[in-house]
């Protein structure tokens, strides 16, 4: 009898192959981007909703931020009203008392939501939006939040601490320019700790591998430019195995399904660490030397494994030096994230919004973070190159930068003006 | 249309005035604290009554959350004696809270605190009730990480593992799959390990070798094995001739499956990693073409993940390279 999770994933994937199928058959490739939609769909997301929304009362500057970057991925433009809006709204959000920003104006500052009203206020850029943050304001929050023994922070006053609170607070301090060594220090360390022994890392020390975590931990410690004693091979491994054969998709945990989520939360990691390519070679090299034991009697003559196997990748693909010029590919499969996302997170008969896979309803998250997982397979997949599946003149997207995931060119804007 | 309109659900009846009342009891008590003056007791259960409205509508409303905790924290200092019951009712509302929403943050963030509060205090009643709200969860859902991470935590804290190999092996039995359960287990074995169990080691890679022979592809397995493995290669406490013992038992496990028809992918890269870093270890050249060899039978029976095989064999390159 199948186990439960066998099944589970057993079905996920005939839907795709279906999905792909015919997807095939209709374009001869993945399905277009239906971005006027989607940006319909984004640009409700910042009126007024209906009263079913009301869960989401204590995410508003989420909901801010998941629209305005959508729209921006998808390279649209705000109006000036609704732009003005956005920046009062946010503004609205400061916890005068404690420093940050909360999830809607007269709630508690909290770091989650400062990471998307800083990140948001970036994309939407200018000088209102900038007079929205005060830095020493954003710093003493941070600091109010960080616990000194561990090098961690709480989400918010009296909340957990988590590798969460670590991202948010070092991705806040790195855009509002006070990304300091108070700040920064102690979370190569902390981040270091909750990496489980499967590669990946875990909301706390003893957690399990979860891809929003893992993101969130090799983004801070890339932030904070102390990797503390992560090991990155072993990251490395369980990320690439976190892509679904046939879906193409990203899972957010081993033996778990494939949602679309987790095409940002964990395709977001690869260019971090190609960043970190040096630091992965000295510690393979180090991790060689560890090996105990004698020399291994197994080699690819006794495993008995057929010529076909063998044969086909060695002579082609391993020829020597080919894998130094610019065109590096990153470790996972570009072209087979772009078909999950193009083929199965769009929503059913044309409407607007992507979702976490078949058969579950659009929301302005998974939107989000669709697009900008569909925008990093296109910029990110291979070093120096730009791949776009399907037609370029719908599915193109603008490039974000993957450590904060703000659209390239208005980070770059941001920062060059915050010396 | 208003700046404070963005993103802005429509409120039902009451919700509004419950937000209002909530603002007022925080400015309270935050005004009273810059002034060093208590609030009363009944300002505290009034300021825990208006959070659990602004709750109750919804879940995930942190500040309303923050605030009952420091109405109760207040309320349970002042109690004398009956700390504990204010305490306990929290535990309750918190496990209540989780039934109507098991992924919620702040419900479970509620329990570790009154737990952490609790401290040494909390009897044996308590840690029951702890771990009664734990297993309930993790009965309709078998991988809520929430709920693991909770375990895991009042396992450390009260240092109560005895329960750990049951519970998960029976998890485990019940789906295989179950990753969740096997993450818990490998803490508990390193946890043995540390008490002193030596043997665990040995136990846990032939259990894990079990559980691989009704699908040899499953990952769960494959990163247990290779933890453990890793534990006994790295760690100063494990002996050599265990280091050794283990390591060549996983790669007795990553051969067998490794071998025939169709080779487990999961196993080959065992055997690729451990052949490439003997290459360089060893400074061998021959090594390094089985290395070179195994990396690209992985790229033909995976070919979603070639590009990984090759960036692999490319950073094996450039270490050849550097320590020639
Ligand atoms: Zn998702």
């Amino acid at each position: 009898m199948p186990s439960t999770s066998a099944s589970a994933i057993e079905d996920l994937a005939a839907t795709a192959r279906e999905l792909h199928r015919d997807a095939f058959a209709r374009n001869g490739s993945a399905e277009p981007l239906r971005g006027d939609a989607h940006a319909e769909y984004l640009r409700g997301g910042l009126g007024a909703l209906p009263q079913v929304f009301v869960s989401l009362d204590a995410s508003r500057a989420w909901m801010a931020y998941w629209c305005v970057h959508g729209l921006a991925v998808l390279g649209r433009v705000l109006d000036d009203e609704v732009r003005t809006r956005v920046v009062g709204f946010l503004d609205a959000c400061v916890d005068a008392r404690r420093g940050g920003f909360g999830g809607g104006p007269g709630q508690m500052g909290h770091l989650a939501t400062t990471y998307a009203a800083t990140a948001a206020l970036v994309t939407i850029g200018g000088d209102d939006a900038r007079e929205v943050i005060a830095r020493a304001d954003v710093k003493r929050f941070l600091m109010s939040l960080k616990e000194k023994e561990t090098g961690g922070f709480r989400v918010h006053e009296g909340g957990e601490a988590d590798a969460r609170g670590c991202y948010a607070a070092m991705a806040s301090a790195h855009m509002c320019g006070c990304l300091d060594n108070d700040v920064r220090s102690g979370v190569g360390a902390y981040v270091s700790r909750c990496q489980t022994y499967e590669g990946g890392i875990g909301g706390e020390p003893g957690g399990e591998a979860h891809g929003g975590y893992t993101y969130c931990g090799l983004a801070a410690c890339a932030l904070a430019g102390d990797f503390g004693t992560l090991d990155l091979e072993n990251l490395e491994r369980w990320l690439v195995n976190r892509q679904g054969e046939i879906e193409g998709g990203f899972s957010g945990r081993t033996n778990k399904l494939v949602d679309g989520c987790y095409s940002f939360w964990q395709g977001g990691c690869f260019p971090l660490l190609r960043r970190a390519n040096d630091v992965m070679l000295l510690q393979f090299m180090e991790r060689s030397k560890m090996t105990v034991g004698g020399r291994t009697v197994v080699g690819s003559d006794d495993l008995g494994l057929e010529a076909r196997v063998l044969g086909a990748c060695a002579a082609t693909m391993f020829t020597s030096g080919a894998f130094e010029s610019s065109s590096t590919p990153a470790a996972f499969s570009s072209g087979a994230l772009q078909g999950w996302i193009l083929d199965c997170c769009q929503s059913d008969n044309g409407a607007g919004g992507l979702r976490d896979k078949p058969g579950t309803g659009r929301d302005h998250y998974h939107t989000c973070y669709c697009l900008s997982g569909l925008s990093l397979a296109q910029h990110h997949g291979r070093c120096g190159l730009v791949e776009v599946v399907g037609p370029a003149e719908s599915n193109a997207l603008v490039e974000i930068e993957p450590l904060v995931n703000v659209v390239k060119h208005k980070y770059e804007t941001w920062m060059r003006a915050l010396t | 249309m208003d700046e404070r309109d963005v993103a802005r659900p429509a409120y039902g009846r009451g919700y509004e005035e419950d937000v209002r009342a909530l603002e007022e009891s925080m400015r309270m008590m935050e005004d009273g604290v810059e002034a060093s003056s208590d609030v009363d007791v009944h300002a505290l259960a009034r300021g825990m009554e208006t959070s659990a409205r602004v709750i109750e509508t919804c879940g995930a409303h942190y500040t309303a959350w923050a605030h009952r905790w420091r109405c109760a924290e207040a309320l349970a200092g002042d109690a004398g004696d009956g700390k504990m019951a204010v305490l306990r009712e929290e535990a309750a509302y918190a496990a209540r809270a989780t039934t109507s929403n098991a992924k919620n943050y702040q419900a479970w963030n509620h329990a570790r605190r009154t737990m952490e509060t609790m401290g040494d205090e909390a009897d044996v009643g308590d840690r029951a009730r702890a771990f009664e709200h734990v297993d309930a969860a993790l009965a309709s859902d078998g991988k809520n990480i929430h709920a693991w991470q909770q375990r895991a935590w009042l396992v450390s804290r009260f240092n109560v593992w005895d329960g750990e190999d049951a519970y998960t092996r029976a998890m485990i039995a019940e789906d295989v799959m179950n990753n969740s359960a096997w993450n818990a287990r490998f803490y508990w074995a390193k946890h043995m390990f540390d008490r002193g169990d030596e043997e665990v080691l040995d136990r846990e890679t032939a259990y894990a070798r079990e559980a691989l022979e009704s699908d040899a592809e499953n990952e769960s397995v494959w990163s247990y094995l290779r933890g453990l493995r890793d534990f006994a290669e790295t760690s100063p406490a494990v002996d050599d001739d265990t280091a050794t013992r283990i390591s060549e038992f996983v790669l007795a496990v990553a051969r067998a499956a490794a071998s025939g028809k169709s080779p487990s992918r999961h196993a080959l890269l065992v055997l690729a990693d451990r052949v490439a870093a003997e290459a360089v270890r060893d400074r061998d050249l021959d090594r390094a073409a089985d290395a070179r060899s195994l990396f690209g039978a992985l790229a033909t029976i995976d070919p979603l993940r070639a590009n990984y095989y090759a960036v692999r064999l490319d950073r094996l390159e450039s270490a050849l390279r550097a320590s020639m």
